[in-house]
């Protein structure tokens, strides 16, 4: 055989094998079984659209944001995760840590300035409480003063009342002279969240009218029922759970505080079972007052939530997929 | 007797045949490492490192991926800093779904010096499975700059946009995509990021040959003509969305039998719990 056709050949061979590497190559990037190869995934997609395209007749979707500190930043990765996957949110109810997101949510903040404030947030910048101060606590006369939470608040709220809100909003404070739970659905936003989350022992109890209210997470720490009260057709709950076996009970404080989330945990039990879908974010190595790691938080709520868009949306259509079909507008 | 003898020598004797066969092929195998270990033992680093590499790079395209971790990080032992082993490595750990290690060894090829574009990609790829689409598409950009065509970042970075919902960003990426690679799976992609945006008459220009193209093709039939809609459902499924065309006509009966189609069958998928809800409400 000429020299030429031997080269030749071997040349093509080359090209050939190659071109087979690239294509093994290729195929370990993106294995065969696309994604819409399964139909659940394309049904979903499509009736979804209809669901949506439902209007004012669609079913009212609210998000019921828990209580939890500094692990609530959390809520803010799951709001960004439900509005990306265009899970319509209606209704928000919160308390303590979930009425400060979700009320900013529900004013038409946006998730990416929210977000902004979670990362830069700091005990200096919502209190006067430092360090000498929190070992004072148990022994001094008087709490810390919630004006500088209040001013945070009015600052990236203005004077918002609830019924200017874009989304239907509600918080949960606790009467600390009768023990009542006192629902906030009307009036001035900026106080209703702030006095959602004025933790008991640290904050000075708010006064209003004849009440002195504190915050809601000590009868109600993921308030299902108030959404229900308000017009809920389908609730997702999401509650920021901590694992107290991780944290040392060191002194009076912490072991007042301890006490007081064990009891909130026993109440959020009920609430959870009455959820529709229940979002519960990784953030359980994460304390009440460790505000230096709202960055993680929101990335657990992120991640937590959009690793269950697709049960939470085949849930709403379980639900609710006679009312696509049959009741069309 | 005979008939005993018989029966046990065609029940066992194939059994027994195997097992000599793998016994011995395992047998093979030993046989080569041990003869490898010893030939390698007095080479030199560079030799060393070579033969492992080597190694692993088969293990790897068999899909053995622990195998080839175990010869990287041999590799990798003799020299720390190589970058090129730790990109393998990285390659190993993706492949074999060990996000953390797989991050880490990528992490470390870049610090190494390595310029790799693939070690972006395989970092866009993770970020993506643990959900963290920002960082995934920052790593897909960062390949871009280097390989402006690059398909598999367009790729990455077009499925990206899609599951943040930002489906015009999406379409534009796939569409370049196509441009180059006119696959029936990017057909579809463009079809159904159309049908989602509501442009239906763009929708049909790139139905497809795929499964998922019929059922796209009935759902757009179904919004433009569901009597045409009907005539064209042609695929086993189809029988959710042939259903809800007959409910669209009032036509319960026949709903009916599409839907006890989907409620008879084994799998448990989305199509068969709404057909088993349905059917319930219909009754």
């Amino acid at each position: 055989m000429p020299q030429d056709e031997v080269l030749n050949k071997f040349k093509t061979i080359n090209i050939k094998l190659k071109i087979l590497l690239l294509a093994i190559y290729c195929s370990l990037f993106f294995p065969p079984a696309n994604l819409y190869s399964n139909n659940d995934n394309l049904i979903r997609e499509l009736l979804w659209k209809d669901f949506l395209s439902l209007g004012k007749n669609r079913p009212r979707v609210a998000v019921v944001l828990g209580g939890g500190g500094a692990r609530g930043f959390a809520h803010i990765g799951v709001l960004k995760a439900l509005e990306e996957s265009k899970i319509p949110i209606d209704i928000i109810v919160g308390t303590s840590a979930g009425a400060l997101i979700g009320g900013l949510y529900a004013s038409g903040m946006e998730i990416s300035e929210i977000e902004e404030i979670g990362s830069d947030i700091g005990w200096n910048k919502i209190s006067n409480l430092s360090f000498f101060k929190m070992l004072t606590l148990i022994t001094a006369d008087s709490l810390i003063s919630h004006r500088k939470l209040e001013v945070y608040l009015e600052k990236h709220i203005g004077k918002k009342r609830f019924d200017e809100l874009n989304i239907s909003f509600a918080c949960i404070a606790c009467d600390i002279k009768t023990g009542e739970r006192i629902v906030f659905k009307d009036g001035d936003v900026g106080f209703a969240m702030m006095v959602s989350a004025t933790i008991p022992g640290v904050f000075k109890p708010v006064e209003y009218r004849h009440r002195l209210l504190i915050d809601g997470g000590v009868v109600n720490n993921l308030p299902v029922d108030i959404a229900k009260v308000l017009g809920a057709d389908f609730i997702i709950a999401v509650y920021p759970e901590a694992d107290f076996s991780l944290f040392e009970v060191k002194n009076v404080l912490t072991t007042l505080y301890r006490v007081i989330n064990i009891q909130g945990n026993f109440l959020v039990e009920d609430q959870l079972n009455n959820a529709d879908f229940a979002v519960i974010p990784d953030v359980k190595s994460v304390s009440d007052i460790e505000l230096n790691r709202s960055e993680e938080c929101i990335e657990a709520g992120l991640i937590s939530t959009r690793s269950k868009v697709n049960n939470i949306k085949d849930k709403v259509l379980e639900k609710y997929i006679s009312k696509i079909v049959l009741n069309k507008p | 007797m005979k008939k005993i003898l018989c029966f046990l020598l065609s029940t066992f004797l194939p059994f027994y045949l195997a097992t000599c066969l793998l016994y011995s092929e395992i047998d093979k195998i030993a046989e080569k490492r041990a003869d490898s270990s010893y030939s390698i033992q007095s080479k030199s680093k560079k030799e060393k490192i070579k033969f492992y590499v080597s190694e692993g790079n088969e293990h790897l395209i068999r899909g053995e991926y622990s195998d080839a971790i175990d010869f990287y990080n041999k590799a990798r032992e003799l020299k720390k800093k190589n970058s090129n082993v730790l990109f393998l490595l990285g390659e190993a750990y993706r492949l074999a779904d060990m996000k953390e290690e797989a991050i880490n060894s990528y992490e470390k090829a870049l610090e190494f010096g390595s310029k790799d574009i693939r070690i972006y990609l395989g970092l866009g790829n993770i970020f993506k499975l643990k959900y963290l689409y920002n960082e995934s598409e920052e790593f897909y950009d960062r390949a871009l700059k280097d390989e402006e065509n690059n398909i598999t970042a367009l790729r990455g970075l077009a499925e990206a946009y899609e599951t943040e919902g930002r489906y015009q960003k999406s379409l534009l990426l796939y569409e370049k995509i196509y441009s180059v690679d006119s696959s029936h799976e990017m057909k579809f992609k463009i079809a159904f990021l159309n049908v989602l945006i509501g442009n239906y008459d763009k929708a049909e220009k790139y139905i497809g040959s795929l499964p998922g193209s019929k059922i796209l093709n009935g759902y757009i039939n179904i919004k433009k003509n569901p009597n045409l809609a009907l005539k064209e459902f042609t695929s086993t499924n189809e029988h959710l969305l042939k259903a809800l065309v007959y409910l669209e006509m009032k036509n319960t009966v026949d709903a009916k039998k599409d839907l006890e189609i989907l409620i008879n069958q084994d799998e448990n998928t989305l199509s068969k719990r709404l057909a088993t809800i349905l059917y319930k409400d219909l009754n």
